[in-house]
């Protein structure tokens, strides 16, 4: 359970990887602004 | 570590054994937000098919992030987690730390990595003064148990966790148990 008023902070986020077993790993994009 | 963390996974799930009795007609926020993992959570997750995102080659969350053509969103406030079917938790017998230990959690004040009481959860709001402090020494006594190591590893990766995190809708209301540093 979680319910963190947390966010990350795109500005400090400098790579993401995305890693899925039986998937290759990937980097991916950091999206800066909020939608 | 292993054993350490199992250890404790199991004293937390026996504090909280009642819980759910609780947790009925809880109309709180549940299941959200970023899940961060433990190195070896997140080890043990992505055995498990979990998908894991690793922010800054340092810290491991579970996949709850929004993703727009592969570009991957982190200010999101409260993403579901993506491991919860039909309300309940999907892994729930692996579930992380941050889990099994919600409503209580770290937070950063200062500096200082506290053990905190998170008040948005009926859980919290209906404990009694005096239950609430027996339900505080039960948790400090758990955390005392745990070895520095596992204390230490928890308290760094927070440290991360928090370093990177903001708080757009102000911060989370909580009541202080104990500062980690203290155990």
């Amino acid at each position: 359970m979680s319910k963190c008023k947390a966010v990350l902070d795109s500005q400090k986020v400098t790579k993401i990887t995305v890693k899925s077993k039986g998937k290759k790993t990937r980097e991916a994009k950091v999206i800066r602004k909020s939608k | 570590m292993k054993n350490q963390l199992d250890k404790l996974y199991l004293e937390l799930d026996l504090l909280y054994r009642d819980i759910r009795n609780t947790c009925v007609g809880c109309q709180d926020h549940d299941c959200e937000g970023y899940v961060w993992l433990l190195e070896e959570e997140a080890s043990a997750l992505y055995d498990l098919n979990v998908p894991i995102v690793e922010i800054n080659e340092s810290i491991s969350f579970i996949h709850s992030f929004e993703e727009i053509d592969g570009s991957v969103r982190v200010d999101k406030l409260r993403p579901p987690c993506r491991l919860r079917e039909n309300g309940l938790c999907s892994i729930y017998v692996s579930r992380p730390l941050v889990c099994r230990m919600y409503p209580v959690g770290p937070i950063t004040v200062n500096g200082d990595v506290l053990i905190v009481l998170h008040k948005e959860c009926k859980f919290s709001r209906n404990l009694q003064e005096q239950d609430k402090l027996i339900f505080f020494n039960k948790i400090s006594e758990i955390l005392r148990q745990a070895p520095d190591s596992l204390l230490n590893e928890i308290m760094d990766t927070y440290g991360k966790v928090d370093a990177i995190s903001a708080f757009p809708e102000g911060p989370n209301t909580f009541e202080v148990i104990i500062p980690l540093k203290s155990l």
